[in-house]
C-alpha cells in the first residue's frame, strides 16, 4: 500500500470535520451578526420611543392645571347640558318646571309658546339650533323678580333673549320672557375610525 | 521501522517506516482546529441567544411605550375635547346675561319722582348685546336724571351704551331706546364662571 493509501482516510475524515466546523461557524456567526442588528434597531427604537412619549408627559404636564380646571368647570356645568336634549319629554318637562317654580313664587303664567322644533341660531362662527320658550308671569314685584333669579340659577345655560316688565308702578308687574336653550351645544363626538393593523415585523 | 506482514499471505512480511515526525503536529494542529472552530461556535450560538432574549425585551419594551404612547395620545385628545366643551359652555355662557341682577339695578337708580312703564330688553341673537327701551313717566327733570343715573349704573357694570336714539314723548311717557354692548362686562363674568363663583352656578 502506498503512503497516499494510507493516509488519505484519515486526511478524508479530518477534512470533513474542519468543512463541517467552518460551516457551522459561518452560520452560527451570520445568526449572531442579525441577533445583534435586529438587537440594535429595536434599542434605537425603544429609544426614539422613549423620547416620544416623555415629550408627551413633559407636554401634558404643562397642562395638568388647566386640564383639572376644565374638569371641575365641566362638572360643574354637564349637569345642565343634558337638560337641553332635543327631545319633546325634555322640553314639556323644562316647562314645566318654569311653570312649578311661577307657582312657588306665586305668580300666574300665560302666553307660553314653545315652538315645535329648534331653530337655528347664530352661534361663535357657526349655526347652533335652540329651543325657545316665550313666557308671562304676572304677581308681585318681588315674587317676580325672585322667580327670575330662581329661573336663572335653576337653568344657568337658558339666554334670556326677551325681557319686558310692564305694570311696574301698580302693584301688579307682568314680566314677559322669551328664553332660548341651545340643543347641540356640545356636538356628538365622531365615531372612532377603526385603528390601522400594524404590520408584522418578518 | 515496523514489520507488517500481508493479509493473504502471512509468511510474507515487510518493513514500513513509521510515520514521519512532523505529522503528529498535522494531528495535533488539525484537532485544536477542529476545537477551535467548535468552542467558537458554541460562543456564538451563546451570544445569538442573549441577544435574541435582549430583543424580544426591547420588543416587550416597545409594545409597553406604544400602548403608554396611546393612552397619552386618548388622553391629550380628551382634555383637548374636554377643552373645546368648556370653551362652547363659557362662550354660550358669555353670550347670556343675569336679568335678575339687571333689572333690580335698572329699578334702583331710577329716582323716587319717575314712574317706570316699560323696561324691554331683547338681546340680538348671537352677540352680547341688547336693545333696551325704558319707556319713563315724570318731569322733564326728572327724567334726565333718571337716565343720567341709569347711564351712570350702566357705566360702572361695565355696559357700553353702544347708540342712543333721540327720546321720543307721547302723552307724558317718554321712551329712551339705546343699545347696549355687554362685552367688557361679559369678560369680566366670564373669570368668575370659570372659576365656578357665579351667582347663577
Amino acid at each position: 500500500m502506498t503512503s497516499f493509501g494510507r493516509y488519505f482516510p484519515i486526511a478524508l475524515v479530518f477534512a470533513i470535520m474542519i468543512l463541517f466546523a467552518s460551516v457551522g461557524l459561518g452560520w452560527s456567526y451570520t445568526a449572531k451578526t442579525e441577533a445583534r442588528e435586529e438587537l440594535e434597531k429595536s434599542e434605537k427604537e425603544v429609544k426614539l420611543k422613549k423620547i416620544k412619549v416623555s415629550g408627551k408627559k413633559s407636554s401634558m404636564s404643562k397642562d395638568d392645571s388647566l386640564a383639572l380646571a376644565i374638569d371641575d368647570f365641566l362638572a360643574k356645568w354637564e349637569p345642565h347640558l343634558d337638560k337641553y336634549e332635543e327631545d319633546d319629554d325634555r322640553i314639556t318637562a323644562l316647562v314645566n318646571n318654569i311653570d312649578r317654580l311661577a307657582v312657588d313664587y306665586r305668580l300666574a303664567t300665560s302666553d307660553k309658546i314653545t315652538p315645535a322644533s329648534p331653530q337655528k341660531y347664530p352661534f361663535r362662527s357657526e349655526t347652533i339650533r335652540v329651543q325657545s320658550i316665550g313666557v308671562t308671569a304676572s304677581g308681585e314685584l318681588v315674587n317676580a323678580l325672585n322667580w327670575l333669579s330662581e329661573l336663572e340659577s335653576t337653568l344657568p345655560l337658558a339666554r334670556i333673549e326677551r325681557l319686558s316688565v310692564t305694570g311696574y308702578s301698580k302693584s301688579s308687574v307682568s314680566i314677559a320672557l322669551r328664553l332660548s336653550f341651545p340643543v347641540d351645544l356640545i356636538p356628538e363626538p365622531e365615531p372612532e375610525k377603526p385603528a390601522k393593523k400594524k404590520a408584522k415585523k418578518k | 521501522m515496523e514489520l507488517v506482514g500481508h493479509d493473504l499471505n502471512p509468511n510474507r512480511q515487510q518493513l514500513r517506516k513509521p510515520l514521519p515526525g512532523v505529522f503528529k503536529y498535522v494531528i495535533y494542529g488539525t484537532l485544536g482546529l477542529f476545537s477551535a472552530i467548535l468552542v467558537m461556535t458554541a460562543v456564538n450560538v451563546v451570544q445569538t441567544t442573549t441577544y435574541a432574549n435582549a430583543t424580544r425585551k426591547a420588543e416587550l419594551e416597545q409594545d409597553r411605550l406604544d400602548r403608554e404612547s396611546d393612552r397619552l395620545d386618548k388622553t391629550i385628545t380628551d382634555r383637548s375635547l374636554n377643552k373645546e366643551k368648556a370653551r362652547r359652555v363659557l362662550d354660550w355662557a358669555e353670550l347670556g346675561w343675569h336679568a335678575q341682577s339687571f333689572l333690580v339695578d335698572a329699578m334702583a337708580t331710577l329716582p323716587p319722582t319717575i314712574e317706570l312703564d316699560e323696561l324691554t330688553c331683547e338681546l340680538k341673537e348671537g352677540y352680547p348685546q341688547m336693545a333696551l327701551t325704558l319707556k319713563l313717566r315724570g318731569s322733564d327733570f326728572a327724567q334726565k336724571q333718571a337716565r343720567e343715573a341709569f347711564a351712570r349704573s350702566l357705566f360702572e357694570k361695565g355696559i357700553l351704551v353702544s347708540e342712543s336714539d333721540p327720546t321720543r314723548i307721547s302723552n307724558g311717557i317718554s321712551t329712551h331706546k339705546l343699545l347696549l354692548s355687554l362685552g367688557s362686562a361679559q369678560a369680566a363674568r366670564s373669570e368668575k364662571l370659570v372659576a365656578g363663583k357665579d351667582g347663577r352656578q
